[in-house]
Formats: structure tokens, sequence, C-alpha cells
């Protein structure tokens, strides 16, 4: 793993517009991965995961949908400035996407082999029947017989289906892969199968991934470091030792505790109290604080700063800025 | 898929029978007397008589119907009560015409409402969007007669760029073909818009736009051939309306199809014109059907494959 940074994500703002409101979708959000390395991005459904990967790809539906500022720099080259062709070479070549639902998000109308060999022949210069070839050999790679180039999506599976979204988002070797939850939509042994082929091909391509997910298991499964997204803004990132073994922000723990234990009998579940606030509202100051159990007056005025705490451990809390209940902050306030 | 073909083919024969007896109860119980017609003002009883029998109009309805039908199997569609001519040669004179004339206003119509359709689809709520769609309203709203009579006195009359009446060529072609084809090609544009606007927001767009294809071929490519469907189904049932109605257009522009002649023989009530014109016609939609559903099967495989099912 290199220290280079492939993407940089710096104070991302995107909105959706309609006619009576605005949804804050993703809020002054930065992130960065090195090359080859992977991130897991967690959050509840609403916290502007899926927004975060189609921008970085300027894939957002627009209208509705906004990048009101921010940069994206892939290998140095910000993204939302780019001209279309560029985006287009980008798209499919160098950083692919892994949509949520394989049932849908193929062409009902095209076999699967011509869908895979479409990329690889807009994008590699090479004939037609090259492409073809190379399809059938991608097919191969996730384990689908060759043979069944010429089927159709209905004829497929659903893991099917998601397997050959994968091979159509490896098929041009990309630097970078944006998996939007690719399980969720999957039954578990499914999952677990999908889960181990995204890793083989992670190590056999040295591709990097974001990894969008709500499900903390996968991410510990699969990623390197992970990003918890509440409400818009990343809370908290560190690596997966890090943060799992170690949780800060109230939200991460909140979410932790969420989760059953196999060795403990417990009565109820605990979730997190409360909702994810409305987008379209966005409570001021931490926008966790109405859901906090430590929630101070500073927090529902003041923005929390991103904090190292320790390594590559950071968290946007005031506890862990060292400044909680502090008179520094309680002057801030008033 | 050969035998879906043939078993809907085969399915004509009960059709064309139930069309057939029909228009032949609905002749028959209409008042007029053919023989009269046949005979024209002067005749005696005895004439009145014997061309009543030489007609077969003496025997009971049901003979008369069966061996209409027996004589239509073997080709003969009898003889025009009105111009004494052999109806096959009258109707083989002038069917052709309104084919052509049908097929092209119905290209003139498909052509360009998918054109217009799929830029407005492409550009909703643009300039061209709303031009568009006004146009279309007026397109639907106009009746054909008015507009083909425009036509006439602006290409013909005024910048004699094509002929009026004339009937020759594809240039006498081309205003008849306009007038009849702008009401199909007004809701063909609307389908077109409305079923790509449906595709466009499906995610397997979205997965086209993401392996980095140019946007034209995005739509064209991944959303329109999937926005297909009723746009053929729509283009079917208008194509059968063009070949049955263009009774108002044959005459404005003096075009020698079968639409002027079945009003003409409903008039003089010369049943053999009228049953075989129908019998034509009803054949037509149930072809022009079969053909709409074949196209479906080309457009989408999940058809194809359910035909496959059912042929074996």
């Amino acid at each position: 793993m290199t220290d280079r940074k492939l993407l940089e994500i710096r104070n991302l703002n995107v909105e959706y517009r309609t006619d009576d409101e605005i949804v804050y979708a993703v809020n002054s959000l930065d992130l960065s991965l090195n090359s080859g390395e992977s991130l897991g991005l967690v959050g509840e459904t609403g916290a502007g995961k899926s927004t975060t990967a189609l921008s970085i790809l300027q894939l957002v539906a627009d209208p509705p949908g906004k990048t009101t500022s921010g940069e994206i720099l892939f290998e140095g080259e910000d993204l939302l400035k780019a001209k279309k062709d560029f985006l287009r070479h980008i798209r499919g070549n160098k950083i692919s996407m892994i949509f949520q639902d394989p049932m849908t998000s193929l062409n009902p109308v095209y076999s699967v082999g011509d869908q895979i060999a479409e990329v690889i022949y807009l994008h590699e210069k090479c004939s037609k029947s090259e492409a073809q070839q190379k399809a059938a050999e991608m097919l191969e790679t996730v384990g689908i017989p060759k043979e069944r180039y010429d089927e159709y999506p209905h004829q497929f599976s659903g893991g099917m289906k998601q397997r050959v979204v994968i091979a159509m988002s490896i098929a041009c070797s990309p630097q970078l892969i944006l998996a939007d939850e690719p399980t969720t939509a999957l039954d578990v042994t499914i999952q677990a199968q999908v889960l181990e082929l995204m890793n083989d091909l992670k190590v056999k391509f040295n591709t990097s991934l974001l990894l969008i997910t709500h499900d903390l298991g996968v991410v510990a499964q699969v990623c390197d470091r992970v990003a918890i997204m509440y409400a818009g803004e990343i809370v908290e990132i560190g690596t997966v030792e890090e943060v799992f073994e170690n949780p800060k922000h109230p939200y991460t723990v909140g979410l932790f505790r969420s989760i059953p234990q196999l060795d403990e009998k417990v009565d109820r579940l605990k979730p997190i109290k409360g909702q994810m606030p409305d987008p379209t509202n966005l409570p001021s100051g931490c926008k966790f604080h109405p859901r906090c159990p430590h929630a101070i007056e500073a927090c529902t005025k003041i923005q929390p700063a991103m904090t190292n705490v320790k390594g590559t451990h950071i968290v946007k809390c005031f506890i862990h800025e060292g400044k909680f209940e502090s008179t520094e902050l309680m002057e801030e306030v008033k | 898929m050969h035998k879906f073909i043939l078993r809907r083919l085969a399915m004509l024969i009960p059709v064309i029978l139930g069309v057939s007896f029909i228009v032949f109860s609905i002749m028959d119980l209409t008042p007029g007397d053919p023989v009269e017609m046949y005979l024209g003002d002067n005749y005696t009883d005895e004439a009145h008589a014997s061309m009543t029998k030489e007609l077969g109009l003496d025997k009971p309805f049901i003979v008369r119907y069966l061996s209409f039908i027996g004589n239509a199997i073997q080709g003969d569609f009898g003889i025009s009560y009105s111009t004494h001519q052999r109806v096959l040669d009258e109707i083989l004179a002038r069917f052709p015409n309104t084919l052509v004339l049908a097929i092209a206003a119905l290209f003139f119509a498909i052509l360009a409402g998918i054109i217009l359709g799929t830029i407005s689809a492409a550009k909703q709520n643009s300039i061209f969007d709303s031009t568009s769609t006004f146009a279309a309203l007026i397109g639907v709203s106009m009746p054909n007669f008015w507009f083909g009579l425009m036509l006439i006195i602006i290409f013909a009359a005024g910048l004699g760029w094509f002929p009026s009446s004339e009937f020759s060529g594809v240039k006498s072609l081309v205003l008849p073909a306009i007038a009849l084809g702008t009401n199909s090609l007004a809701i063909i544009t609307r389908m077109t818009r409305s079923s790509l606007l449906e595709t466009i927001r499906q995610d397997y767009v979205r997965t086209a736009r993401a392996k980095g294809l140019k946007e034209y071929k995005v739509i064209i490519k991944h959303a329109l051939r999937n926005a297909m469907i009723p746009i053929i189904t729509i283009s079917g049932l208008q194509f059968g309306f063009l070949i049955s109605g263009a009774v108002v257009i044959e005459t404005v522009f003096s075009w020698p199809g079968i639409g002027r002649l079945l009003v003409e023989a409903i008039q003089l009530k010369d049943t053999p014109i009228v049953l075989s014109l129908v019998v034509i016609k009803a054949t037509m939609f149930t072809v022009i059907n079969l053909g709409t559903d074949i196209m479906y099967a080309f457009f989408d495989p999940r058809i194809r494959a359910q035909y496959k099912a059912k042929g074996a």
C-alpha cells in the first residue's frame, strides 16, 4: 500500500432542490483514499452515502441534484471541474461503480456478455470481437460460465446479476471501484460469496475500493479503513481496528451498541434513540446533538471540528476535542 | 417463433368468417334493392326477376352467405352491382394505392415522431419540449382534411413544389402522406416522450452513463430501445387507422384508394364490394397486429422467450 492519495474529496456539498425545499444531502464532506486501499462508508439510510459516491462520477441526477461547492480530486484532477470528455474517459475505465440493486441495474434488452463487452470496447482500443472475448473471460473471472454470454438478465438470479455487474465494473481494471451497497439486495449466503469475490479481485488487481454499506460486519470483512457518516457529514474516520475497538463518537458508540451480542442475553435491542434529522431542516451545531446522550449547550450552537485522537483516528466531537464543558467553549457559545 | 406465427395466422380464419358474416347480415338487413342499382332506372318486371335469379338474390340468406364464402375461397369475389366489373379487379386496382399512402404516412409519422419525442424527453422542460408539446396538441386536434387543403394551397397552388391531385410518382405522395400522417405523428411523439421519460430514470440508464458512454448513445441505445414497446403498440394501431380511414384525405387529394371506394359502395348497396373490402381490412388488421407482436419480440428478449415457450 502506497501513501499516494488516489482520491481526495474536499469540502463537498451536494443538495437536492425541489420546488419548495432543499435537501442537504452531503455537507462539507472531506474524505481521502490511497491507492490499493479500501474504505468503508457506513451510515443510516439517508445519510448521504450514495450521493457522495454518485457525485464522484458526476452521476447525481441534475435536476434535482446540485453540487454546490467542493473539490473531488482524482489523481490530482478535479472531477467537478472536468470536461465531459474527460469524465467519460474516467467513468467505467478508471473509476467504476457497482450499484445497489442488481435487479434493475442491468439493461433487460441486451445480453449480459454484450453489456460487459460494451464498456471494454469503449475504453480499450480493441476490435468488437476482442472485446467480446475479454467479456467472456470476465464472466469466467466472476464465476459465470462463458457459455452464458448470450443470455439476458432475466435468465439470471440476483446473485448472478450482481456478479455480472461486478464483472462489468472490473472489466477495464479501474483504479477505484465505488460499490454502493453491493450486497444489500442479496441473501446472506450470496452476500458472503460476492464479498469474497470482491476481496479476491481487490487483491488481484490492486484496486481501491469505496464500499458503501450500513452493515458493520461487511466493513470488518472487507475494509482497511472506515468512515462513519451521519446527516451528510463524516463524524468519525480511522482504520477498522481503531474505530471498531475504540469507537469515539457517541453516534458510532450507539451504532455498535445497537448490534446484539451473541454471548449476551437481552430482552430488548438497544437502538439509538430518536430519528435521523430531516435533511431539509438540519439542526444547528453538531447534527447529532438532538439524539446525543452527552449533548451540552455548546453542541446545539457550534460545529465541533475534526480532531485527531490517536494515529489516523479522527473524530468530530467536542468530547474528544478536549474542550468539552471547558470555559473556553462556554465563552464561544455566549 | 415460426409456430407462433403460423398459429396466429390460423386465427385469421375465424376472424374473417365472423367479420364477413356480420357485414353480410348488416348489408342484407339495410333497406334498398341491389337489383334496382344493377339495372338502373329503366327495367321491366321480367328483367328484374331474371336478374334477381342471376345474382342469386332469390335464395335464402344462409345459402347466399355460404356461396359467397365458397366462391371467395376460390378467388371469385363476385361482380360489382354498380360497375358490373369483377370485384377483385376493382379492389386490386385501388388497394395498392391505399397501402402505399398508408405506409408513407406511417413512415413519416414514426420517423419524425420518434425523433421529436426523443429530443423532447432528453431535453425535458426545455423550449424545444414545450414547443413540441404545443405542436402535438395542434397536430391531434387539427382536422386532417383542413390541413390537407392548407398543404395544397401553400405547397401545390402557391409554391408549386408538389402536385395537388395528379397521381404519379413519389412527388405526388408527399403532401397526402404528410396530411394523413400528422395526426399519428403527434400521437407517436407524445407516446415516445412519455415512454422515454420513464426509462430514462431507470437504474440501467445510470449504469450506462457510469460506463462512460456518450449521452446520445445512452439515450438511444439504452433508454429508447426499452421505451419501444408502447411506441410499437401505438404505431400498429395508427397503421390500422391509416389503412382504413383515408376516405377524407383520398377525397381531398383525389387519391384513387379503397377508402372512397368503400363509401361509394355502401351508398350504392354494392354488397360484393363492401364485403370484400371489409374482409381485406379485417385481414390487414390481423396481420398488422401480428406484425406488432413480432416487433415486440424483436425489441424485448423477455417477450421473445415467452413466444418460444408458447410455440413449443
